[in-house]
């Protein structure tokens, strides 16, 4: 199999915002904002590997997809999940005040009641409770780890940064996108995060070029924006050009296999997302990949998976197939991604859900994407009439340049038979 | 005499790295977009500008007023590297290019090797060892070849000096601002896509050439620009270079091709626009027409990519496969398919190191040593011969290909056997022999001749990676 690794950056890839934010000082409290691709992840894995030596570094990602990619891509790094982090800093934290309360010759039970309620979550914390009890217990700070690097900081609510800062730490490093936010509730804005961190609104570095897809592929994802409060991010230049994103008719399933599989042969270090809507159709989806004989010109592609709740076993240090939910490919990226349209639904007409959990998924290809279907879909609908992109989804703020672009006529879609 | 002039570029390490990525000391429009960042080469289009000693006040605020938390450095030029040709002083009259120049400003005419390089002089240690760990961070910001050891930190060169202090602007005071115009006007334009392009066909050739004996010789006839004995696809490439014109069907197919290559338009799509463009002459049309419906048909995935490429003759169509199955130089090393020939693999990477141009070069290929300074001397020297302006520059040494590497007496034996060639080996005598038995008996002191087979070598040495160590210790065998 053909290895993969984090690909280092050229000199000339890299903006000069993200060159500004490779010079930001060691220490002290940074936010980083931009859309998907813009190369958040980018700079942040390249700080982390600019100042890590020893342990004083934390990469924390929300998902363990995520965090076990940034892992084996960079291997020097300590990644964890913000959560798993989170809760390991809590039981550290809280279990000698256990211990103290429990020596206590006059007892403490509502206390003890409390610090047990506290420990047996591992989500859904009430941070408002924490910083109750620990203020009550008189907390002393515990920390051994200087910085904390945060990728994706938009999924978890301020309260959660505010109790690692009563832990002690003071140098935090976020990059984020209000766009991707994956829970109503659990999730910190912009803004919060700035006041958070005590930034002034000019101190929030923004990535605005997206680095990662061809220029129709994000014009493809660009239709699913769903944000009214904040521009899209920018498109990335014409000349980034690639193939339309494809939708496949299809009557007989093996045809999507037998693509999917020759599309991986291609090139052995490719790495090929399949993403599919629940954990049903991805045991069928990986059970026919891994069943399926055909002339293939290299031998057959690596085949993984992962399902929520499972250890994260996939090598991303080698190409191949990768079959996931669609909840667990935030912050991913893959050469090509192919989405199995059948299974997504749209719940209570919230067709925006959906639209979010598409750019999501459409803003993961980097050079190609393509949608299977058979039959009618409901998703389906809320895909563009007329496979072009069309005027009233150009941004008000992008109108004026309008000429400078090639959509409003531009072909986002193709639609075909695999027959 | 002894002449303790010093002849600084002053400039920040933003465009320091830009300019080792790139491979050559350019104008701002050697830069690629959106890259370079304000000093005073921007002063002075089409020259780098050298300061004598110390440097202006005004420079040493502008070279790193961009954005905050910038890095100053000065790079010493060596100017006994460039040996022939003048410079211009501030008020654009020719002067010797010299060490000893009375003037406190030389404008050298771009781009320069980085060859010319001296050393590189930060404001403190720290600025020094922040740049060199950057490395790390980069594929093609390696500083291997600029002895940056020698690099010192200088702070009283960041101090501006009382004289100079007051001559904050003097190169805009002392010149008339129309005789400026006039001399920036006249000075010839590089093209810098095309001379990059050459730098990235080289040093992919320089990688190919350890397939055999073919692809040395064509490595060894790119670096002698101006004499060559091609013949076929690699004789177009190889005139589209030189600027010579032909009406040849192939020629002009590959001028067109190259072109767009070169140019930033040179996606897929654009490819295959180009091929079905309405301009091209009646004699290519039928031929165009059906090289873009291959093109077309090479996304599906029907067949498999060794069936696509069965069907493909032509060098020029497996060529054109290639561009559209595989995206980078780094790419097309890692990819084996036992159908192709050394002749194929020759012409694929002459057009992806255009396609790539110097600056994609793997960052392995980089690290070789001597490659980058060799390769950065050669774009420089090509740019110089095209913009005709009489300027050389004292040679670089050459870096020996790992053909010749195995074909150099001293070294062969030691380089088949590091390699894991020793297989491929033929050792050869004309001395005169008897058999006894199983053994061969010859007569005196035998001198044996080794041989390559060159068949069974190309077959284990296309599927071998040279990586930077191995290439290195056999760079270092005598």
């Amino acid at each position: 199999m053909a290895k993969r690794k984090f690909k280092l950056p050229g000199v000339e890839d890299l903006n000069k915002d993200q060159d500004r934010v490779l010079r930001l000082p060691e220490d002290g409290q940074f936010l980083i904002v931009g859309g998907p691709g813009t190369g958040k992840s980018v700079v942040a894995l390249l700080r982390a590997m600019k100042f890590s030596n020893g342990n004083d570094y934390i990469f924390l990602t929300y998902n363990r997809v995520l965090s076990s990619a940034t892992d084996q891509l960079t291997q020097a790094l300590h990644s964890n999940t913000l959560l798993r982090f989170f809760n390991k800093k809590l039981r550290d934290s809280l279990k000698p005040i256990r211990e103290k309360l429990k020596q206590d010759e006059d007892g403490n039970k509502e206390q003890i009641q409390n610090c047990n309620s506290i420990l047996i979550k591992n989500f859904g914390h009430d941070y408002k409770k924490i910083d109750k009890f620990l203020q009550d217990n008189n907390f002393e700070l515990t920390e051994t780890t200087r910085h904390l690097i945060v990728d994706e900081g938009q999924d978890m609510p301020p309260d959660y940064y505010e109790r690692l800062m009563d832990f002690g730490y003071e140098n935090f490093f976020i990059v984020a996108d209000q766009n991707q936010q994956l829970e109503a509730d659990e999730n910190s804005s912009r803004e919060e995060l700035s006041n958070i961190l005590g930034l002034e609104v000019e101190d929030v570095i923004e990535l605005k070029e997206n680095y990662r897809n061809t220029y129709i592929i994000a014009l493809w994802a660009m239709y699913f924006y769903t944000d009214i409060s904040s521009p899209p991010p920018k498109l990335p230049p014409k000349d980034r050009k690639g193939g339309v994103p494809i939708l496949y008719q299809y009557k007989d399933f093996k045809r999507c296999i037998e693509f999917i599989l020759r599309e991986a042969d291609r090139d052995l270090s490719n790495l090929i997302g399949v993403v599919v809507a629940k954990t049903t159709i991805l045991e069928i989806c990986k059970r026919e990949l891994e069943s399926m004989e055909i002339e293939l010109d290299n031998e057959k592609p690596r085949i993984q998976s992962y399902k929520s709740g499972q250890a994260v076993e996939i090598d991303f240090g080698e190409g191949g197939i990768v079959v996931l939910n669609a909840n667990s490919i935030k912050g991913l990226e893959f050469d090509v991604v192919f989405v199995m349209l059948n299974g997504f639904e749209i719940y209570n007409n919230d067709e925006d859900s959906m639209r979010k959990k598409l750019y999501v998924i459409s803003s993961r290809a980097i050079k190609k994407l393509v949608f299977f279907n058979s039959g009618k879909n409901a998703v389906e609908q809320i895909f563009p009439d007329k496979d072009i992109f069309p005027d009233e989804k150009i941004p008000k703020y992008e109108k004026e340049y309008k000429d400078e672009h090639i959509y409003p006529n531009t072909k986002i879609l193709s639609r075909k038979e695999l027959g | 005499m002894t002449n303790k002039n010093r002849w600084f570029l002053p400039t920040n390490t933003d465009n320091l790295k830009m300019m080792v990525a790139q491979g050559l000391m350019s104008s701002p429009d050697g830069f690629s977009p959106n890259k370079y960042y304000k000093d005073e080469l921007e002063n002075y289009p089409g020259f780098i500008p050298v300061f004598k000693n110390s440097i202006p006040k005004n420079t040493l605020d502008l070279i790193i007023s961009e954005q905050e938390n910038m890095t100053a450095c000065l790079i010493e030029i060596d100017l006994t590297k460039i040996t022939q040709g003048n410079a211009k002083n501030q008020n654009y009259e020719a002067v010797e290019v010299s060490v000893n120049a009375h003037d406190d400003l030389l404008l050298l005419l771009a781009p320069l090797s980085l060859s010319c390089i001296k050393q590189i002089i930060f404001k403190s240690v720290d600025d020094k060892i922040s740049l060199e760990a950057e490395q790390k961070l980069s594929s093609n910001f390696i500083l291997s070849d600029l002895k940056t050891h020698y690099s010192k930190s200088d702070e009283t060169l960041f101090k501006a000096s009382n004289d100079k202090g007051s001559m904050e602007s003097f190169h805009k005071d002392k010149v008339d601002e129309n005789k400026i115009e006039s001399q920036v006007g006249s000075v010839k334009l590089v093209n810098y896509p095309r001379i990059y392009a050459f730098g990235g066909l080289l040093t992919s050739l320089f990688y190919f050439a350890k397939n055999g004996k073919l692809s040395n010789n064509i490595y060894h006839d790119f670096c002698t620009i101006d004499k060559a004995n091609l013949v076929d696809d690699k004789l177009c490439i190889h005139q589209y270079f030189n600027q010579i014109e032909s009406d040849g069907i192939l020629q002009i197919m590959y001028s067109k091709l190259l072109d767009k290559l070169i140019s930033r338009e040179n996606s897929k799509d654009d490819i295959i626009m180009l091929l079905e463009a309405t301009d091209w002459d009646e004699r290519f049309k039928s031929r165009t027409q059906d090289l873009a419906q291959m093109l077309r048909e090479f996304e599906n995935n029907e067949t498999t990519i060794s069936e696509k490429f069965s069907k493909a003759i032509k060098p020029l169509e497996r060529l054109l496969l290639m561009l559209f199955h595989k995206e980078s130089i780094e790419s097309l090393i890692e990819y084996q398919l036992d159908m192709f020939t050394e002749d194929d693999y020759l012409l694929f990477s002459l057009i992806f190191g255009v396609r790539d141009k110097f600056i994609k070069t793997p960052k392995f290929i980089r690290e070789y040593q001597n490659l980058q300074n060799f390769i950065s001397s050669k774009m420089a020297e090509y740019a110089h011969l095209e913009l005709k302006s009489g300027i050389k520059f004292k040679s670089t040494s050459s870096p020996k290909t790992v053909w010749d590497i195995l074909n150099t007496k001293n070294t062969a034996k030691k380089a088949g056997k590091k390699l894991e060639i020793t297989d491929c080996v033929q050792a050869e005598t004309g001395e005169d022999f008897e058999k006894q038995g199983r053994k061969v008996i010859f007569q005196g002191y035998l001198e044996l001749k080794y041989k390559i087979v060159e068949d069974k070598y190309f077959k284990i040495i296309s599927n071998k990676n040279i990586s930077t160590e191995t290439y290195n210790n056999l760079a270092r065998l005598k």
